[in-house]
């Protein structure tokens, strides 16, 4: 902790000389190099708190913010300019790319000209929206600086802003005189999105509305915002601390504006000078990191109990110690760090989580451990009760306050087997330590005399306890039936039972693997018994099934009979899932033979084609001959019309002339149509 | 440019007295209309710039809030470049504007449903303020009236719109971990009382053998037949115990099995021989 601190001061010294704390380069972005004469008061307001200020129009070909993937600035303004686009060398990926190389950048806009296209593509990026056609012009009827715009109201004349949020230091206000006015003057207003990391700094009166001058001059007949909805003044600080401020109104950075004669429109005091100046100073200042810059100078937690080593961050605690955590920081305050005070309801907590936390703490300033340049906060606390790896965890994110977001791993071990509290501390435990030190213990009880005789008697009489002494290993050597039935019996319920434990989805495929290779055991050991009570002269349970499993559809099982078998979720194994599928599409090649030109060729034999048997040899012949002489016999015998006596009638023999009656198409259609409705009626 | 600054304060006076509507912008033939579907339960109710409505009206689900009225300027009609109803939510001080449309003769209107509100206002708790802003350029000062105040009727069938506040960076509620709770042990008195019980067992048991008729006869031949291992036969068994008993208080398992195996070879060597030797003593008969 010592080096800690030296380091700390070693780094502190270094910091002092530099301005701010990421860098001095600062692009300025004009349409005229020219233009900086108005802006004059301002930037040497910039240079003399040490800037290195680089001027370039946008259209400047020489103008890169990176080289060789470095930035070559830390911070760009830009001012207003009458280009629609800024080139390809500011395009809005190029700028979000600085902002994520941690570079910042403060807007300024003005109701005069439109703003650039890629301002307009990378504030929208940051959830800032701008009026419609990028045009918009900010007036407030109320609150209008009468000395200058006594009739276009365009200067609005505001107090400086104040905190937004009571937990939020002051950084835009404070020291300001009471009657203190800032001037805005001809500027845009923006409507800032729910983002976390918008702010806004100066909203306008609730009175003031935004509106296009060109095309709404007469009417405002579509209004974009008003009222506290518009954002004169906001930043933006991104989740790496790059930090983007947006000036409406150009003009208030203005020389003609600092310090400038100004007197709010119906005020009863005389005209006062502008805040300008000091605002100007403090916007800057924020974006280029100058104030509301945190560090943490270091970090350490170390064991809070009396006896125990005081080793600073050790990687592993014990459940339930009392653990001290203590961290120092320091914030930038324009040319050197001091510490970090927080406003009164605001807090500095601490979150000792696995996943979630399981503490959040505020942290309490620790005067011991702080200087004039740090201010070190530290709290004390008991470890929760379950092991794991934890993390203590610092998370002081807050509006215009660099983030911070420190996190220190340790293990948290459970209690040691020594650790807990003795058997003679509890009391509970009292009547047994003292029956320890009187009785003997249950595996001597189990050896004596007593015992040993009860079992032999038990022994003797064939009444053995099958639920609780061990199944016996020689099932060969057991003469009794009833015995045989009973392990038997108790062989079956561990299988129904381990049958049912193997379709839970919870288990693993090892587990899968042992559960399925338990139960084959168990059936061989099953089948042992049953040959044993059929050699007793018991009832042969071995022949029901026949070694054969089917399925519902009563097709053989492969794998399922005899030998090894697989069991519930066994068959989804890899490997065994293959095995049942080729099974199966074994099967249903066997099931559908005819439809294949081989299975028809077996069909075909002679017969098929004619070489009926007993055909060749002419007697079938000679019979059919036979029959067909005796019927025209009997035809020529009975005449026509008339059935020869033992003669079936044929349909249309009957005389009446009436042969086969086929139905026509039609009455086909009309029956089919009378069974449609029928069967519709019926499910009706 | 003098003359309108030291007019303003007496100017200011004025308008905030008695005759707003005399200089600057104001309003005449204001009303407002809460119409439902059916226009014979619309309500109409007229207000002037110096008396807002005393009573809130009230907005339902299906019903629009129609306003009306004339802006004038020094009692002219004029349309001005601002005329807005502004709806305001009391507790958290959250403003909308609603733009009137205006004609060139100063006659403006506004409808607002319950659509057309933000959220937040839907669940106020507190009828919303309403005012009207009358403003625009030129020397003519603007009038900023509260006018009335609308109560919003929630449907009670429909489900209150859900409104999730946005995340901001802050202080967060403090977590102060539950331990589970420590075992807990009887009164200590009951454990006593049994543990006691328990112990008095051995005093019973050797006072049983005392009365039943235990005999020590066989001691002094014992010992006079093999004094040495019959004593250090009978001392490593208490060693033994007094071995386990520091295994329970303090010792580790490591000091523990070294002590344990010398005192097992002492009790085996003494061992072999006092049991031999009360053998001798059974197969001879000497009970």
């Amino acid at each position: 902790m010592r080096s800690l601190l030296s380091l700390c001061v070693f780094v502190l010294a270094g910091v002092v000389s530099a301005i701010s704390t990421s860098g001095n380069r600062l692009l300025v972005v004009l349409d005229d190099v020219a233009d900086k004469e108005g802006y004059s008061q301002f930037l040497g307001d910039l240079e003399g708190r040490g800037f290195q200020l680089s001027f370039e129009t946008p259209k400047s070909e020489s103008l890169a913010l990176f080289h060789l993937g470095e930035r070559t600035y830390d911070h760009i303004i830009f001012f207003p300019t009458k280009a629609k686009g800024l080139g390809p060398n500011l395009t809005p990926n190029v700028l979000v790319d600085f902002m994520n190389a941690n570079g910042n950048i403060l807007v300024s806009l003005s109701a005069d000209s439109a703003a650039p296209t890629s301002l307009v593509s990378l504030l929208s990026e940051l959830d800032i929206t701008l009026p419609a056609d990028r045009t918009g012009l900010v007036v407030d009827h109320f609150n209008y600086d009468a000395t200058s715009a006594a009739d276009a109201h365009d200067v609005l004349l505001l107090p400086p802003p104040g905190p937004i949020r009571s937990d939020i230091k002051d950084f835009f206000a404070s020291g300001a005189p009471k009657d203190a006015l800032l001037a805005f003057p001809r500027g845009v207003g923006a409507a800032l999105g729910a983002s976390e990391l918008l702010t806004p700094v100066l909203r306008a009166p609730s009175t003031a509305y935004s509106y296009n001058p060109k095309e709404q001059a007469e009417v405002v007949d579509d209004l974009f915002a008003a009222g506290e909805q518009l954002a004169l003044v906001s930043v933006f600080q991104a989740r790496n601390s790059a930090r983007l401020a947006l000036v409406g109104s150009a003009e208030m950075l203005q020389d003609k504006w600092f310090g400038a004669e100004a007197s709010k429109v119906g005020g009863e005091k005389k005209a006062g000078k502008t805040f300008n100046r000091e605002f100007a100073k403090r916007v800057s200042g924020w974006a280029f990191n100058e104030i509301g810059v945190l560090r943490v100078n270091w970090i350490e937690h170390h064991l809070e109990e009396a006896g125990a080593s005081n080793e600073s961050n050790p990687a592993i605690y014990r459940v339930k110690n009392d653990v001290k955590y203590t961290i120092s920081l320091s914030e930038y305050s324009w040319t050197a760090w001091a510490p970090l005070t927080l406003p009164a309801t605001d807090a500095l907590q601490l979150e000792f989580s696995m996943l979630s936390p399981f503490h959040r703490l505020t942290l309490s300033p620790d005067a011991a451990h702080s200087s004039p340049s740090e201010a070190a906060y530290a709290t004390t606390f008991k470890l929760p009760d379950q092991h794991g790896i934890f993390n203590f965890k610092v998370n002081y994110k807050r509006p215009l306050l660099s983030n911070i977001e420190e996190k220190n791993t340790v293990s948290v071990r459970h209690m040691a087997h020594d650790e807990w509290p003795r058997s003679f501390v509890i009391s509970g435990a009292w009547p047994w330590i003292a029956g320890i030190g009187v009785t003997a213990r249950n595996s001597e009880k189990a050896q004596s005399m007593l015992f040993r005789f009860r079992e032999a008697q038990a022994a003797d009489l064939g009444i053995i306890d099958a639920g609780r002494s061990r199944r016996p290993r020689a099932i060969t050597e057991q003469d009794s039936i009833p015995s045989c039935e009973k392990w038997r019996g108790q062989v079956l319920k561990e299988i129904s039972r381990k049958v049912s434990r193997i379709q839970d989805a919870a288990l693993s495929d090892y587990q899968i693997r042992d559960l399925n290779d338990e139960i084959n055991k168990l059936m061989r050991e099953k089948h042992m018994w049953e040959v044993q009570i059929r050699n007793l002269g018991g009832p042969n349970y071995t022949r029901l099934g026949g070694g054969k499993v089917y399925d519902e559809a009563g097709r053989e099982i492969q794998g399922g009979g005899k030998g090894y078998r697989y069991f519930g979720r066994a068959r989804e194994l890899p490997g065994v899932k293959e095995l049942f599928e080729a099974a199966a599409k074994q099967r249903k090649e066997d099931e559908k033979p005819l439809e294949e030109r081989v299975g028809l060729r077996r069909q075909v034999d002679a017969a098929y084609y004619g070489y009926a048997p007993g055909e060749e040899d002419g007697e079938l012949l000679e019979y059919e001959r036979a029959r067909e002489q005796m019927a025209r016999e009997a035809l020529a015998k009975a005449g026509p019309g008339k059935a020869p006596p033992g003669w079936e009638p044929l349909p249309g023999d009957g005389g009446d002339g009436r042969v086969w009656e086929l139905p026509s198409l039609e009455e086909v259609q009309v029956e089919l149509i009378e069974r449609r409705k029928r069967r519709l009626l019926d499910q009706i | 440019m003098r003359l309108t600054q030291s007019i303003a304060p007496a100017l200011l006076l004025l308008v905030a007295g008695v005759a707003q509507a005399a200089s600057g912008w104001g309003f005449e033939d204001a009303s407002v209309q809460i119409a439902t579907k059916k226009a014979a339960e619309s309500i109409r109710e007229k207000f002037t710039q110096t008396s807002p409505l005393a009573k809130p009206v009230s907005l339902g689900t299906t019903n629009t809030l129609k306003l009306s009225l004339t802006a004038k300027d020094n009692g002219k009609g004029k349309r001005p470049h601002q005329a807005f109803l502004v709806l305001q939510e009391q507790e958290s001080g959250l403003e909308a504007p609603f733009p009137l449309t205006v004609k060139e003769s100063g006659k403006a209107v506004a409808q607002i449903t319950q659509k057309d509100l933000p959220v937040q206002f839907l669940l106020a708790s507190k009828p919303l303020k309403a005012s009207v802003v009358l403003a625009s350029f030129g020397s003519a000062p603007g009038l900023n009236s509260p006018v009335f105040e609308v109560q919003i009727e929630a449907d009670a069938s429909a489900p209150r719109p859900a409104y999730e506040k946005p995340l901001r960076y802050g202080k967060q509620p403090e977590i102060h971990h539950i331990f589970r709770p420590d075992p807990k042990s009887p009164p200590k008195i009951i454990s006593l009382v049994f543990g006691l019980a328990v112990i008095a067992t051995l005093p019973a048991l050797l006072v049983g053998w005392a009365v039943l008729g235990g005999n020590l006869n066989h001691l002094t031949t014992a010992m006079g037949a093999a004094p040495l291992s019959h004593a250090s036969f009978f001392g490593s068994i208490v060693a033994m115990e007094f071995v386990f008993f520091m295994y329970y208080t303090s010792w580790n398992l490591f000091q523990t099995l070294p002590v344990i195996g010398a005192v097992a070879a002492v009790a085996v060597l003494s061992g072999t021989k006092a049991l031999g030797e009360v053998q001798s003593r059974r197969l001879a008969g000497q009970r």
